[in-house]
Formats: structure tokens, sequence, C-alpha cells
């Protein structure tokens, strides 16, 4: 019995060290540090209100600007006027609108006479990674070309980014940012991927008064952290879309698979509002795991094969998608289509591994396909073959790198030379809008930190065992 | 007939507990699950099957037994850009056994004579130092791996369609099973190293090297974890750093422990009871409420349930 109890506890502690939901997402959030209460100006110096803070207009590229009638049969991408060089925005016309945020003990920490610091934190190892060599390769080549091509832009500042693997892991992913806030002297940090991780260092950036920026995950406690901005449409903001796409192609019905983290419980009820709004029935509905083990996947794909679902909405990390989902499906000569949204499931990594299993998969994503990019901007590539040379290629999560450095790059030009936290976070909530030319702009309020106003619908193409763009569709 | 059930008490027990288990399934409607079960049990129990064997040689839970599994199928992905798939899996499992032979002796035989709690943590260590390697020479990231079978709808039992694949891996698990039970109970050999767990002292006396057969038991499990890893992940089409013991390894510690940790068709039998389980456990309605990760909790609570019964495990023998 002794021995029995004593196999118990190892298989327990090991199971509990290694399974379950990720603490830490919820419950630390607090105020924001240095948000003011919303009626006091700014001290420091706040933005051009102009409209075209840089790169051209407004108009979302692509043909389709109603979401309620995708147009995935036209992929040809029609490039917005990104003919605007970097550095060629005016940040010095500061005609200043107030900003509900006041500077706080460490407004200009990260900030030197020549120097910004920026922290990312990312998934590299973990659960669900993401390329390392990706990320250490791709981080910084904006900053690069930036240095080289409008030294100026920046007041004569250059940027250095400081990277943190979070592991997958929310408390790890806190932990590395306050690494990069106290230790590296980062002025703002940006969120890499990973909803749940992102959603924990918003959180200690929110209690620290820091700018914290990523692509659009959850909204839920996101929503009410004051210095948290998201570069894209959120999880929620992607419903619309989803469905609208969904009966863009025919389907009446659907399935709706979502993993079972806090932090999608809000696209989980924004993706089934959708559908019952816009009449798809929906036949099967699963929170599944986020460390789903292959037992589960198996049982799920099994159910949804069952229930006749030829289409369905996915919201799940590759791991789950590409090592149980999708395999799983094909080996029951299954083969709906997968569609959802996020970034990492639209990775190239994803087709390039899970290709022929995952051939009818279909994801929204801020930026198009790395194939046809440079008719949005012919710089990224050329950059990359200039700082990084040409093996290994250039590739999506460096373009992903450079889109968000970009979008960074305009915010902080047109803060203007008096940089400072709350004077950045003024300028995104009284621009108009930011519009690096690759995502849809950026539009940011005092009430509203979600910035994105729409994505690309990448589709699979197994045969180049890639994603390829298929239309840029706006939210709302 | 009463001494008859006495003497196989434990093959009672596994075959009353199987049929109760698929009549309660086929009555509830869960009849996938059956299969399901099976299917991804077998992967589970084949891991088992070294985890048992291990245990039963020498009393150590091994925690390098998903990576012996892991590192066969990077073994797998190179050599298959070299040379004919099947060559490659035989290279694949060489790799697995090396990797159990330099375990064994530069970690476990130094600390032969220390507790048990001592080589416990060895294993893990050498998990760890395994899994840090992978993502240093390899990166984090999946790569695609290509599969002995490819058909995938030969066989349809209950609505659930079992791949080549996996009928590979339910008959090796089966045959292998059955091997090494008469293995242990036929051979000298067998016999052998059942004595040296035992009585390592008196072994030693009547002349037989405990050392010698401990490479032996390691090298044999080792070439589990790799036959498990290099069947079972091929089918998924992918795989990355750490798969076999982030997926498999603790499903395949439980199904060694409701087996018996001692008994090596309760390795198997154990397998498809958490593969069972834990599709069960996401089918279910009656668990349709339960939050977070609900097949783990039902898997636990099944498996202190089988403890409580029967500490020694479904198929062991008592102390």
């Amino acid at each position: 019995m002794r021995r029995a109890v004593t196999v118990v506890v190892a298989v327990g502690v090991l199971a509990a060290a290694a399974c379950g939901q990720k603490a830490g997402v919820a419950g630390t959030g607090g105020e924001g540090g240095d948000a003011g209460s919303g009626t006091s100006a700014p001290t420091t110096a706040s933005v051009g209100a102009s409209t075209t803070v840089a790169g051209g207009e407004t108009t979302v590229a692509g043909s389709t600007p109603d979401a309620s009638t995708p147009d995935a049969s036209t992929p040809d991408v029609s490039t917005p006027d990104v003919s605007t060089p970097v550095g060629s925005t005016e940040p010095t016309a500061a005609a200043p609108e107030v900003g509900p945020f006041e500077p706080g003990d460490n407004d200009a920490a990260g900030v030197s006479d020549n120097e910004i610091v920026i922290g990312i934190h990312a998934p590299v190892t973990g659960a669900s990674p993401v390329p390392q060599q990706s990320f250490d390769l791709g981080k910084d080549i904006y900053w690069k070309f930036i240095a080289e091509s409008a030294p100026d832009q920046l007041f004569g500042r250059t940027v250095r980014v400081v990277f943190r693997d979070d592991e997958f892991n929310p408390q790890r992913a806190v932990q590395v940012c306050r690494e990069m806030v106290e230790q590296e002297g980062a002025f703002l940090l940006v969120g890499g991927g990973g909803a749940d991780q992102i959603t924990a260092c918003a959180q200690y950036a929110n209690e620290n008064g820091i700018p914290y920026l990523s692509a659009g995950v959850n909204e839920t406690v996101l929503a009410d952290l004051d210095t948290y901005f998201s570069t894209s449409l959120t999880y929620a903001q992607q419903a619309p879309l989803i469905i609208a796409q969904l009966q863009e192609e025919g389907f009446t019905e659907a399935a709706l698979v979502v993993s079972n983290t806090p932090s999608f419980d809000d696209a989980f009820e924004a993706l089934k509002a959708a559908a019952a709004e816009a009449g798809i029935g929906l036949l099967y509905e699963n929170r599944i795991n986020k460390d789903a083990s292959p037992a589960e996947a198996q049982t799920v794909v099994q159910q949804l094969k069952d229930a006749g679902a030829e289409a369905v909405i996915l919201l799940a990390s590759p791991v789950v998608y590409v090592l149980g989902l999708a395999p799983g499906a094909a080996n029951q000569s299954y083969a709906p289509v997968w569609i959802g949204p996020g970034i990492t499931s639209g990775l190239n990594q994803v087709a390039a591994i899970g290709c022929p299993a995952v051939a009818t998969g279909k994801f929204y994503s801020p930026t198009p396909a790395l194939a046809g990019v440079d008719e949005l901007d012919p710089d990224y590539n050329a950059a990359y073959a200039q700082f990084v040379g040409t093996d290994p290629p250039a590739d999506d999560i460096g373009l992903q790198l450079w889109s968000l450095n970009k979008a960074i790059g305009l915010m902080l030009a047109a803060t203007g030379q008096e940089l400072g936290r709350a004077a950045f976070m003024n300028t995104l909530v009284t621009t108009p809008e930011f519009d690096n030319g690759i995502y849809a702009p950026l539009q940011y309020t005092v009430e509203d930190h979600f910035g994105g106003t729409g994505a690309y619908l990448l589709t699979t193409d197994c045969d180049a065992k890639q994603y390829v763009t298929a239309g840029l569709f706006e939210a709302g | 007939m009463e001494s008859i059930l006495r003497q196989h008490r434990s093959k009672v027990i596994g075959l009353a507990l199987v049929v109760a288990l698929v009549v309660v399934l086929l009555v509830t409607g869960q009849k996938g699950a059956l299969v399901i079960g099976l299917s991804t049990g077998s992967a589970y129990g084949l891991l088992a099957l070294g985890l048992v064997l291990i245990y039963k040689s020498s009393g150590v839970f091994n925690f390098a037994q998903g990576e012996f599994g892991t590192v066969a199928l990077f073994a797998l992905y190179l050599l298959d850009f070299h040379v004919p798939y099947w060559v490659a899996l035989l290279g694949a499992l060489v790799v697995a056994g090396l990797m159990g032979f330099l375990t064994e002796r530069i970690i476990v035989r130094p600390l032969f004579e220390a507790p048990r709690v001592i080589l416990l943590v060895a294993t893990a260590g050498v998990a760890l130092l395994a899994i840090g390697v992978e993502i240093w020479l390899a990166t984090s990231t999946g790569k695609p791996i290509a599969k002995a079978f490819a058909t995938v709808d030969r066989v349809t039992v209950l609505g659930v369609q079992i791949s080549d694949q996996r009928l590979w891996l339910i008959a090796t698990l089966v045959v292998l099973a059955v091997l090494l039970g008469l293995f242990f109970t036929r051979t000298n050999l067998g016999l052998a190293i059942i004595g040296a767990s035992q009585e390592p002292t008196a072994t030693e006396l009547v002349g037989i090297s405990v050392r010698r057969l401990s490479s032996f038991t390691w090298v044999l499990a080792a070439l589990l974890g790799g036959l498990a890893a290099v069947i079972i992940i091929p089918d998924g089409g992918s795989f990355g750093p750490a798969i076999m013991t982030t997926q498999y390894l603790i499903p395949a510690f439980i199904a060694a422990v409701l087996g018996g940790m001692t008994s090596l068709p309760g390795a198997f039998v154990g397998g498809v009871l958490v593969g069972v389980v834990q599709s069960v456990a996401t089918s279910a309605p009656i668990f349709e409420d339960i939050p977070g990760t609900k097949s783990t909790l039902v898997l636990f609570v099944v498996l202190l349930g089988v403890l409580l019964v029967r500490p020694q495990g479904l198929l062991g023998k008592g102390s």
C-alpha cells in the first residue's frame, strides 16, 4: 500500500506540474499606475492630430470594405499608399489634444537622448513555441532599417530591443516582463503571442504605468487595463468576420471549438452571438483543454465528424490544431474547413509541419501572407536581406515583428522628442489613426484601446506549404 | 473452480473489468470512446511497458522513458533523409537503445546503491537534459515526420476509423505484452532479472551479474520507448522536442500504476483504460459542466478509486 501511495504521489506531482489551467492569468490586475482619471491634461507634449500620421491612405487595402460581404474570391490585396517613406512623418507638428495619462515617477525610463528600449516577450519554448531564431533575427530589423534610412524619424534615437522567452507560461511572462523593465530598462513592453501570457504581462504593465502593446487577443481583463493597446482586431472583434466568411462560402451550419482558458471566454461568446445573429447554426460546441491529450483531441474530432460539421470555427493553440485535431480528422477521412481568429495558427510554420492535414485551414491575421508582401511594403524583404541575409530566408514571423515595430515607430515619432510613457499613450488615444501600410489602420480612443480595424484572411497552400492571402476585411 | 479462480485472480479481475467497461460504454452510447481509448491507450500502454520493465527489475520510476522515444523520433527524422524508411526506423531504435545503455552506464550504475528516490530524480535529470539538447540542436518548433503506413480507412470499428499505423501499434503492444510476460516467467534471463530486483545479493552469489542484467533491462526499456514513439507520433504527422514526455509520459505512468506497476499485461490494460477514461471524460454529457482539464480530473479520480480498492493495481500482485 505504501508503495502504491508513493506511486500516486509521484505521478500526481508530475501531473500537477505539467497539466492544468495555467494560473496567474486573472486576478492580479490593479488600476493603471500612471493613468489619470481622465480629465487632466498631460504635462508633456502630445501629438499632432493629423489624420495621416504616416503611410498614406486611411482606406483599408483589399476589395471588401463591408465585413458582412467579404469577398474571399478576391485574393488581390490592393496596395494602400505606402509610398510615404519612413521618417516622413512630421512628428514635431504638435497640435496637442488632451489625453488622460499623467507622467509617473518613471515616465521616461528606457529613453535617453540616443536610445529607446523596447521589451518583447513571446513563447519560444513551452507547450506552444514559435521559432526562437525567427524572433531573434526579426526583432529589430525594422529599427536597423530606420537607423540607416531615416535616422531622424526618432529624433536621433535608435531603438534597442530586448527579448525574453515566456515559455508559454503566464507566471513566467510576468517574471520576464519585470526583468525587461527593471533590469533592461524597457520603456514599453510588447507581447509577441499567447493570450494568457499577454494578459498576465499586460496586467503587470498596467500596475506600473508601462505602455503594453500586442496583437489583439482577448478583451476580458485587457479592456480594463489603461496602458494596454492592441495592434490588431481582438478575437471577439474577428467573430463577425469569421461568420461572414462562412456565409460567403455557403455554410449554414458550423461547429465551434475553443480552448478552455478563461482568456477565450469573450471570444467564445462573441462567436456564438455572431453565429446566432447571422443564422449560422452551431452543430457542436466544445471548450477543449488548452493542453489536450491525444485521446481528448481524437474524441473531439470524432464528435465533430459525428455531428456532420463541415466547417469548424477554431480558437486553440497551434499545438492542439497541428498535433491533435487536424491529423486526427485526416485519420478519420474527415476534412472540415478549419477557420478561426488569431495569429499563430496562420503562421507558415503551421502549414509547413501540418500539411496535408491542415490543407483546409484558413485564419485571420493582422498581416498578409509573406508571399506578395512586397506589394504592400517593398522594404521588408529588402531590409531582411540586408540585415540578416538570405539564409534563413525572410519569414512571416519577421514580417509580424516588422509590421508591429513599424506601427510602434509611427507612434514614437508622433509622440515627439519629449518622449515619455504618458505622452506616448496620450498620443495613441488622441491621434485619429496610425497607418503603417501593412496593418489595417490602427485607431485608438480614450475609451477604446483595441485599435485594430481589419484583418487579412489567410488560406493554406499545401503545395507550397505556406499561407496565401485571400483578402483584407474590415471589421464592423 | 474456486481454486482456479483464486489462482488466476488477476486475470479474472482484468477480464471482468474489460467486460464491464465495454458493457457500460455500449449502454451509455460511448462506443466511440471504446475504440479511441483502445487506439490511443495502446500508445500509453506501450510506453508503460518500458516503465514497468524498469520498475520490475530495479524499482525505479523512470522519468526518462518518454525521452527515449523523442530521441528516437529525432533519429528517424534525420535518418529518413538519407536511407530507406524502414532502415531509418531500425536506426532510430538503435539510437533509443543506445540512449538507454548510456543512461544505465553513466547515471544508473554509479547510483546503483543509492536510495531509489535519488535514481528517480536522476532519471528526471536525464529527461530534462535530453529535452534541453533537443531544443538546443533542433530548436523548439515542430517538424514533419513520415509514417510507415498511409492507409487510414481500411478498418472501421463502431464508427471510428483505425489507421493502419494504429493497427500496427495495437498489434505490437499485444504481442510485446505477451512475449515479455512469457520472458519474465518462462526464461532464465527473465527470471534472473526478477531475482536481481528482489534479491540482488543472492543473485550475485549464484553467479549472475546484476549489473549486466541492469544494462540489458535499460536497453530493452529504451527500445520499447523508442518503438512507441516511432509508431504513434508519425500518425499525427509532426513532432517536436519533449513530445513523448509532455503528451504521453504522465498517461503512461498512470497506466502502469493502474495496471499494477509490476504487471506487463497490466500496462496494456492500464493504457487502454486511461485512453478510454480520457475519451469518456471528454464526450460524456455527465462531465460536460466540469471546467478546466476535466479529463485529467476524471482520470485521477479513477486512479485513486482503483488504488483504494486494489492498492497493488488491477493486475499487480500484493506485496
